[in-house]
């Protein structure tokens, strides 16, 4: 049979693939874990994540590429989950063999993506709880028009959690969101949704602490217990959503909080929404939960759940 | 209990479909545009895309003005030409604005003949310049004198044998010529009716034929106008984006509708149009498409996707409808497996199976039709579709033929705009 063959270009490589990938210039990685999706494919290398996309969502650890005349879909080329997958570099092109054919992927016109997040934010002044919850409202009406819907279970879950912690302030969100560990795992897809909503409410936490909004610890989770609930792929995003491996949408939502941007709020959120199915729109309550709870010391976490949440 | 906003937009959106399938484009008539054309008066140009001034303008759209010009008698030279549009002496507009569509940089002055396309049964009329054929043209912003000639002819002698031809079909038939049915059968030919006509044009000429040699005009001009028309093999798609105009407005104005009405480039800008959401643009910077090249050409001459041949894709051809026309990947430097997969990834943007135009490869299933605005948000996928190249320099041409995908800026915007306009 003849073997595929796609070349696609890269718009833009996230931070921490840059590092990964210039590893592969000693060598090559030799049958590395994959998942593949028609948009995506997800590389396991040397116990790093690394997706490819074709969606216009970045991250730290995502090659963003450009559907082009030479592309076809990642489960096209990467269609048996067993096969001897060969990953190298060569002048400025990352070469994927597999047994479906090969993929070539060229860096040249890719600019690299780093988070805003990284930083302190000098002079911070954060959007007020009503606009937060206004930003709520129109999320929940958009996503309900694009069509993204959640399981009853989920919501279940995390209003379960959110009311045996009611009166949490943010001085103690971590014990929130060790509570939804206990859920991981719950909710269809690849990643369920507990762990989007984890990945939006933790990775908006730990990014207002890293922007200087919030003085507290920052939240952690050994991946071992990560494991223990979820699958591999959900754990090792969560994991990257803790750190500066959080999506642009996440990113973009405590950026905007931090520097009172009520327009970059409502554009993060949908950002969001094209994570496609419930991901997306899961991430964003649990990022707007994590908003409006650190936008005033009055609210408690009970106050917030209920005006975030549908 | 009264419809949630989401029931009010899949009612919208079925109906917006609906009529965008069921439209039926024909052409009716031929015309000078001043003459034909509502608003088009004095010294005013219609371009491609949305809205752009001088200063922003790419290279071929500004080549494609400055020609335009100087066809007109406005200028003697391309200096005085662009001195005259610098000062806004010469004012231009998008075409869309006009209910007219022109491929590439879609320059139509006042005296242009253009073609004229009715839908005869919602009532829409569209407006469409005529195809000069390929490589040094105005559309793609080449303005010298032999581009300057063959405009003129165009007028003299194409003009008055087309317009005396659709005469002699009104005529006959009391309608005009039925160009949905020619695209449905042409993509049962290998064309996908944006970039490959190859079909079209010969559907065209064996509907047109018989009544241009019964006009009574000199039959030297007709044969040349039939020569002119068989060797451009491009010749109909203006004819297509017209009908497809027609479909789209059919589509257009409809309250709480996320379908895509316009889809459309500069050269600078890429500019969409959402039915619920009037004639407001939603914009982003323009791609580069990625294809093949003239010799002597690279990317590093390429200018920013242009044109509003994209309203093809947004009817329910072109683009979306490559699995049909596996013979066009030489032109735009592609695969046949690729041709396929951009016709089943647009099936996932778009609300509906076209009902009349199918796709004999794909089991006969209908193209993807209706883009819609929730689909793009909710996969991260946007609109891919075929084009030609110009060079980013004004005066040279066309330099080659690609694939382009269109940015999620302008969706974005428009999501939020929908979302301030209903209150959500």
């Amino acid at each position: 049979m003849r073997k595929a063959k796609a070349k696609l270009r890269s718009s833009h490589i996230g931070l921490k693939v840059r590092d990964i990938i210039k590893e592969l210039t000693n060598g090559q990685s030799v049958n590395p874990t994959y998942w593949s999706f028609k948009s995506t494919l997800n590389l396991v290398i040397n116990d790093q994540l690394i997706t490819l996309t074709f969606k216009p969502v970045r991250s730290a650890f995502t090659i963003n590429l450009v559907w082009g005349p030479q592309a076809l879909p990642m489960n096209y080329l990467f269609s048996d989950p067993y096969g001897r997958v060969i990953m190298s570099l060569r002048d400025n092109e990352i070469i994927i063999s597999c047994d479906g054919g090969n993929l070539l992927i060229d860096l040249t016109d890719s600019t690299t993506w780093i988070p805003r997040t990284l930083k302190p934010v000098s002079n911070c002044r954060t959007l007020s709880p009503n606009l937060i919850i206004k930003a709520s409202r129109t999320l929940r009406g958009l996503a309900s028009i694009v069509g993204c819907g959640i399981g009853n279970e989920v919501i279940s879950a995390i209003k379960n959690a959110a009311r045996r912690l009611a009166r949490t302030s943010l001085e103690n969100y971590a014990e929130f969101l060790h509570e939804l560990i206990k859920s991981l795992g719950l909710g269809d897809g690849l990643t369920p949704g507990v762990d989007d909503f984890l990945m939006g409410a933790a990775g908006t936490y730990n990014a207002l602490i890293r922007l200087g909004v919030v003085k507290h610890q920052r939240f952690s989770v050994s991946f071992s217990e990560l494991l223990r609930r979820t699958n591999t792929l959900s754990a090792m995003m969560i994991e990257e959503s803790l750190g500066i491996g959080l999506n642009e949408g996440i990113d973009g939502a405590a950026v905007s909080h931090a520097t009172q941007d009520y327009d970059g709020l409502i554009n993060s959120l949908i950002t969001l929404l094209g994570l496609g199915h419930s991901s997306g729109y899961l991430q964003a309550l649990g990022s707007l939960t994590t908003l409006c709870l650190s936008s005033s010391d009055s609210l408690s976490l009970g106050d917030c759940v209920r005006n975030v949440f549908p | 209990m009264p419809p949630s906003i989401r029931e009010e937009v899949e009612k919208a959106n079925a109906e917006a479909v609906s009529r965008l399938m069921e439209s039926e484009p024909y052409w009716v008539g031929m015309g000078v545009a001043e003459k034909v054309i509502p608003g088009l008066k004095g010294m005013k140009l219609l371009h491609a895309g949305p809205p752009i001034t001088w200063e922003r303008a790419s290279g071929p759209l500004k080549g494609a003005l400055i020609g335009a010009v100087i066809y007109e008698g406005w200028a003697d030279s391309p200096e005085d030409a662009e001195r005259l549009l610098r000062r806004e002496e010469v004012v231009f507009e998008p075409t869309h604005h006009y209910r007219a569509v022109g491929p590439m940089a879609g320059v139509i002055s006042p005296s242009m003949p253009v073609f004229i396309f009715k839908d005869l049964k919602y009532g829409n009329e569209a407006y469409s310049n005529m195809n000069e054929g390929l490589g040094k043209v105005l559309r793609y912003g080449a303005y010298g004198s032999e581009v300057i000639r063959r405009l003129k002819w165009m007028s003299d002698v194409l003009y008055p044998v087309l317009e005396a031809t659709i005469k002699e079909i009104v005529r006959d038939n009391g309608k005009g010529l039925n160009f949905k049915n020619i695209i449905a059968q042409a993509l049962h030919m290998g064309d996908e009716c944006h970039n490959r006509y190859v079909a079209a044009n010969s559907l065209l000429l064996k509907e047109i034929a018989p009544y241009m040699f019964s006009t009574g005009i000199d039959r030297g001009d007709i044969l040349e106008a039939y020569r002119f028309i068989a060797k451009n093999i491009i010749f109909p798609l203006n004819m297509g984006m017209a009908a497809a105009k027609v479909m789209t407005l059919a589509a257009h104005g409809i309250e709480y509708s996320t379908i895509v009405t316009v889809l459309s480039r500069n050269g600078t800008d890429v500019g969409i149009w959402v039915s619920c959401l009037g004639n407001e643009w939603f914009t982003a910077p323009a791609p580069v498409p990625k294809g093949v090249w003239f010799p002597g050409y690279s990317e590093r001459d390429a200018n920013p996707d242009l044109g509003d041949s994209s309203i093809t894709e947004a009817a329910g051809f072109g683009g979306f409808a490559m699995a049909a026309a596996p013979a066009i990947i030489s032109y735009v430097g592609s695969t046949v497996e690729f041709a396929v997969e951009n016709t089943r990834r647009m099936y996932e943007i778009t609300y509906a199976k076209h009902k009349y135009f199918t796709i004999p490869y794909l089991g006969f299933q209908g193209t993807p039709t209706g883009i819609d605005l929730r689909k793009v948000i909710k996969t991260g996928i946007t609109p891919t579709i075929n084009t030609g190249v110009a060079h980013k320099k004004a005066g040279i041409g066309q330099i080659g033929a690609g694939i382009v995908t269109f940015p999620i800026e302008p969706f974005k915007s428009a999501l939020r705009r929908f979302a301030e306009k209903y209150g959500l």
